[in-house]
């Protein structure tokens, strides 16, 4: 292994993070160039020294105390939904939008299901029944007049006496 | 605590057992506060991230795993409240300057023993800040200072090991850097 390629990786050795086949080259080349040798020496002092200095957050680490904060914020997400409360103008038009609205469905629903039934037919009956007229009886004076009505449907005769 | 014992806790607490998992932040508030503090070099952010952290914890309590390690579920879920807490500090820079950080940490670092080795701490791991991302950061610390193995790194970053391996080269690199360079006294081993 030439020099340029062991100081490329002197960093990842010095924290035996190559492979081990590497790892053993490394260590070969290091042993016995006497460069790469002191470039190791200076990186593992720098790093020792790194590593000491960060070592320190443990300090400010072991007095902070996080539960009192953590405990107040999960217990505010437990808790349940707040109720809601009775608003009645709220009501009031909510009412009346789904009364509208029920009143446009079955409209829609009439309209679909139930088609207009047709008046004529109707007509035409009443027109026939009148048509049917079968007699006008003038009475005895002062008695009136006696009309008869044939109705087919139910089959009957109708008697009217009018004054 | 044992392992089994850790596993217990961690199932009474998704069962909703709130005094467990206050012992599950008993547990773990050191190294997380601890990891914050290295990955974002302000005592404020990394309290808040700590809290963050447990909180969005709590809430995905559900979905951990107990038969694989915890501390690489957690240590995910801090790295993403570090990456999301260092963004919007980022975008409030232009609100609150470094100075009036500075001043701020120094005020409440006041109180703590050992004031100067406090601000060590602190100007190092602002050094590294300026010149790693949260990612080379959180590969650095959990690799260098926590500990983990390079798989579980990336496990942690949801990267591939070469990756890791990179930020490791250049954040140890960047850490010799600064450190002959701004604190060559460190070198002398006080």
């Amino acid at each position: 292994m030439k020099c340029k390629r062991a100081r490329a990786l002197l960093e990842l050795y010095a924290g035996n993070d190559l492979s081990p086949p590497v790892q053993k080259r490394v260590m070969a080349h290091v042993q016995v160039c006497a460069s790469c040798q002191a470039e190791y020496g200076q990186l593992q002092r720098a790093l020792k020294a790194g590593y000491r200095t960060l070592a320190r957050s443990d300090q400010v680490a072991a007095e902070l105390h996080v539960w009192p904060t953590v405990r107040a914020r999960v217990l505010q997400q437990r808790r349940p939904a707040p109720e809601i409360r009775f608003r009645p103008r709220a009501v009031l038009v909510g009412a009346v939008l789904s009364a509208l609205l029920l009143v446009v469905v079955l409209l829609v629903l009439d309209l679909a299901q139930f088609p207009q039934k047709e008046v004529a037919p109707r007509s035409a009956e009443l027109s026939s029944a009148i048509a049917r007229l079968s007699a006008v009886e003038p009475l005895a004076e002062g008695q009136g007049t006696m009309i008869v009505f044939m109705v087919d449907e139910p089959p009957m005769t109708v008697v009217w006496f009018v004054d | 605590m044992a392992e089994a014992d850790e596993r217990q806790l961690l199932a009474q607490a998704q069962k909703g057992d709130l005094a467990c998992f206050a012992q599950v932040v008993e547990l773990y508030q050191a190294r997380v506060v601890a990891a914050a503090l290295r990955i974002l070099g302000d005592r404020r952010l990394a309290t808040e991230a700590a809290h963050e952290a447990f909180v969005r914890l709590y809430r995905s309590l559900h979905r951990v795993d107990t038969g694989r390690p915890f501390y690489t579920y957690l240590y995910r879920i801090v790295v993403n409240v570090c990456r999301d807490l260092a963004k919007r500090d980022r975008r409030r820079a232009g609100i609150c300057s470094w100075d009036d950080e500075t001043a701020d940490d120094a005020d409440s670092e006041a109180d703590v023993a050992g004031q100067t080795e406090s601000a060590e701490f602190f100007a190092l791991v602002r050094l590294l800040a300026g010149r790693l991302g949260v990612k080379q950061r959180a590969a650095f610390v959990l690799r260098d200072l926590e500990g983990l193995e390079v798989s579980e790194v990336a496990r942690v970053l949801g990267c591939r090991e070469s990756t890791v391996r990179s930020h490791l080269t250049l954040a140890r690199r960047t850490l010799r850097e600064i450190i002959e360079r701004e604190f060559p006294e460190f070198l002398e081993g006080r």
